[in-house]
């Protein structure tokens, strides 16, 4: 037997660290779901000529600044010293995922705003051209590097999707996080949602056919992911076990196999197959149950996360 | 002469777990009211009537591959005179990221001033020529010993080749500068 007795009672430390809270899930949610646009949006650009895609599909990127703000804004509201925040910007720190993130984040802005401004219909151009003369003459810059921004599209939404995951993968104190499975499955959950959102909007049927097919491919890759990244941490040392046990069998468990694995992988994805064998469309209750379910893995991760540190090898 | 190595070792032996370092240490460096820079831990272990019992007084490892460092995104978590990890307050923005990063639970924030806070083995002391932190001053039965790694006269070079010694969480590679005497 061993009991440990501590006099410490540090806030949000002990008993168990809770530093982390609603914020940061919901901007790694939104990050993802970013990363996703970023990417699918990127390569239908590449692939298909603007005439070929739906107006709805083109105006998809306008999204991007749009989440991308709230994304820092509640990254703004997680900060305890908020009147600090300029000091991510006056550094770039190699060895830190997080000044990494940082910085991508702040690419973003103009990589999408300019491939939004690339992809926005004619009409929009002049409508919008009347009131503000500088948009025309920016959307024709872009439309002279439009290829060039798919691509840095698509480079700029893989980074971050990967980042989403690699900023908590780097911790050896978090054993639940600390595995190089985290960041990919978090890029399939980012490209799911993505496609997700995409369902929301008015696409084309064809377009709608093809984020169906999308979806199913990236909800399965997800899954196999995330199996992976189980196994991956109940094979490893005591630590990882520990962590683990929470999602199989621990407190957490009801709610990640609940909502991640049945609501948010299996219904969409039994869905997707129904969808098809029925010859009907994907619709936005299929988008819902994805966007709840990458929700809540991330909330649950990093609730979870905090709860399971490294084990004392004396125990 | 090289650089110091600055280190602190706790005997568990003669710790008597009185947390006369906790109060010391607050009265010190004005810890946050309900905080704590270092706080004592009782491990016991056997099955009784075989029991044993061990005090230590612990606080930051000052590691010298500082996971805390190496989270931190805006070089506010640094390493600072003879290798201790220090964190300067107008650099912080409060992300956390250290606090996640540390496997001790050694950081918290400051409700004062929004900055991450801990022990910084009272740099202030040393700076200023005192050779003790305030911990190792007020300790009743001198369990706590601090000095220069680097100097192999002083007290804690010393105690460390003369008597068997560990550190919290070996396995987590972070190769801490905070020793227990056994």
């Amino acid at each position: 037997m061993l009991e440990t007795w501590t006099n410490r009672d540090n806030a949000a430390i002990d008993p168990t660290l809770h530093a982390w809270h609603g914020e940061v899930a919901g901007d790694l949610f939104l990050a993802a779901i970013v990363a996703g646009i970023m990417v699918l949006t990127g390569i239908f650009a590449l692939r298909e000529g603007p005439d070929r895609r739906s107006r709805a599909l083109r105006l998809v990127p306008w999204l991007l600044p749009v989440l991308i703000s709230l994304c820092l804004l509640l990254l703004w509201l997680d900060l305890a010293n908020k009147v600090n925040a300029f000091r991510f910007y006056l550094v770039f720190r190699p060895q830190t995922p997080m000044s990494w993130g940082s910085w991508i984040i702040l690419a973003v802005y103009p990589v999408s705003a300019l491939f939004a401004l690339s992809e926005m219909p004619v009409d929009l151009r002049e409508r919008f051209g009347k009131a503000f003369g500088f948009i025309p003459r920016l959307a024709a810059w872009a439309d002279g590097r439009s290829r060039g921004l798919a691509r840095a599209s698509v480079l700029l939404g893989t980074a971050l999707g990967l980042y989403t995951g690699v900023v908590l993968s780097i911790y050896p104190a978090r054993p639940l996080w600390n595995s190089a499975l985290l960041p990919l499955v978090f890029l399939s959950s980012g490209l799911a949602c993505a496609s997700a959102c995409f369902l929301l909007t008015r696409l084309s049927d064809a377009e709608r056919r093809i984020c169906g097919r999308l979806n199913a491919t990236f909800l399965g890759a997800h899954l196999v992911l995330l199996a992976l990244w189980l196994v991956d941490l109940a094979v490893g040392d005591a630590s990882r076990h520990h962590a683990v046990e929470l999602l199989m069998g621990g407190s957490y468990t009801a709610a990640f196999w609940t909502l991640v694995v049945a609501l948010g992988i299996a219904v969409p994805l039994t869905g997707e197959l129904l969808i098809r064998s029925r010859r009907t469309l994907p619709g936005p209750a299929t988008a819902f149950f994805i966007l709840v379910g990458a929700f809540s893995l991330r909330w649950i991760l990093i609730s979870a996360g905090q709860h399971a540190g490294v084990l004392s090898a004396m125990h | 002469m090289s650089e110091p190595r600055y280190a602190m070792a706790v005997d568990t032996r003669t710790c008597v777990g009185c947390s006369a370092c906790v109060i010391g240490c607050k009265e010190e460096n004005d810890v946050a009211p309900q905080f704590t820079r270092d706080w004592v831990t009782t491990d016991t272990r056997g099955a009784f009537p075989e029991l044993r019992m061990e005090l230590r007084s612990e606080r930051c490892n000052h590691c010298e591959d500082a996971p805390c460092v190496r989270a931190c995104p805006t070089g506010s978590s640094h390493y600072g005179p003879g290798g201790t990890v220090q964190i300067t307050d107008v650099k912080c923005s409060g992300c956390k990221a250290c606090i996640t990063a540390c496997p001790y639970g050694a950081r918290f924030v400051d409700p004062r001033s929004k900055t991450v806070d801990k022990c910084t083995f009272c740099m202030h002391r040393i700076e200023a020529g005192k050779e003790t932190t305030s911990c190792q001053e007020i300790c009743p039965t001198e369990s706590i010993l601090f000095g220069d790694l680097n100097d192999p006269h002083s007290d804690i070079s010393k105690a460390l080749q003369r008597r068997v010694n560990t550190t919290l969480l070996p396995g987590a590679g972070t190769k801490p500068m905070h020793f227990y005497l056994k």
